[in-house]
């Protein structure tokens, strides 16, 4: 692949991710990140 | 990125330490970013948010992870699985605890894939099935990062500082039970197999190098310069923490990009 076609390429791929973060934003996922984020994890820990 | 791989790879792994788990300023500062690394929100110092850890709960909850899947693929397209070898906390794990032996079994190609297996089966088919976070409830960094630490904690509160019966001490300890034990014995195991394999969770377990080795070939951060792609010649594979051998699989989804086999051992 040359330079420019990878550039590119990378360039259209980091579009769309961004695209979906601005949709997940849209969405307010992140309002459930950081309230998974920040609850402890009993299945992380190893308890029940 | 190049310029950058000049300064010592330990020292960009103690900084992904730090930055992905920081202590003295309490916990998740930037919960809502899910970074490039497996790192265990339930650990008590972590920052961000475990990238598998937050698609697992999505899926649990039936709501495919747009966000977080943008965020690592963001991560991915520019570097790929570039994280693993310089920010990546049990990474460096698995690299100081290789460094205790010198003499490691060479495993075959295709158990790369066992990461792929891990990725589809025990992080994405199974959690919305048993409503849990099903690759977290087996995860050795898990173990390592929130189970020690926090019954380790509990138990040390209750037996030598003032903690009641009705502490978070006392409820935590009383909800250990066997589970536990098998995940530490799972840590065992891999700190075992570190001994013998190099980062063997890296290359046939991880669900997150599974992700980000789909863009390694692709991202702009690519391994190899043009004239040693051709040739396939020129690297110098022998200090290659993940084992690879063959010049074709240098920035193949078991390459970590290192950049370790661009320099001569002892350069």
């Amino acid at each position: 692949m040359t330079k420019k076609r990878k550039l590119a390429s990378a360039i259209i791929l980091t579009g769309i991710f961004l695209a979906l973060i601005a949709f997940g934003v849209y969405r307010e996922e992140v309002i459930d990140v950081v309230t998974n984020a920040t609850l402890i994890c009993f299945s992380c820990v190893g308890i029940k | 990125m190049r310029a950058l791989g000049r300064i010592n790879r330990f020292w960009w792994q103690v900084t992904g330490v730090l930055v992905f788990n920081t202590p003295f300023i309490g916990p998740n500062h930037y919960a809502w970013l899910t970074v490039p690394a497996l790192n265990c929100y339930a650990c008590p110092l972590a920052q961000g948010a475990c990238p598998i850890g937050t698609i697992q709960h999505f899926l649990v909850i039936g709501v495919i992870p747009l966000f977080a899947i943008g965020v690592i693929g963001v991560f991915g397209a520019v570097a790929g699985r570039f994280y693993c070898s310089h920010l990546c906390p049990f990474g460096f794990f698995q690299d100081l605890i290789g460094k205790l032996s010198k003499k490691k079994i060479i495993l075959p190609h295709w158990v790369g894939y066992g990461k792929y297996v891990s990725l589809v089966v025990l992080a994405i088919i199974i959690p919305p099935l048993v409503e849990e976070p099903f690759f977290c409830t087996l995860c050795p960094a898990g173990s390592l990062e929130a189970g020690i630490p926090i019954v380790g904690g509990a138990w040390i509160e209750t037996k030598f500082g003032n903690a009641d019966i009705f502490s978070s001490s006392m409820s935590i300890l009383s909800m250990v039970g066997w589970w536990f034990w098998f995940k530490i014995g799972i840590l065992a195991g891999m700190i075992v197999l570190t001994l013998k394999v190099k980062r063997p969770f890296c290359r046939m377990v991880c669900p997150m190098g599974a992700l980000l080795g789909l863009f390694n070939r692709i991202s702009l951060f690519v391994h190899p310069p043009s004239e040693k792609a051709a040739t396939g010649k020129g690297y110098f594979l022998k200090e290659c923490p993940v084992h690879i051998t063959n010049p074709h699989d240098v920035d193949s989804h078991n390459c970590i990009k290192c950049e370790q086999c661009y320099h001569r051992p002892g350069e």
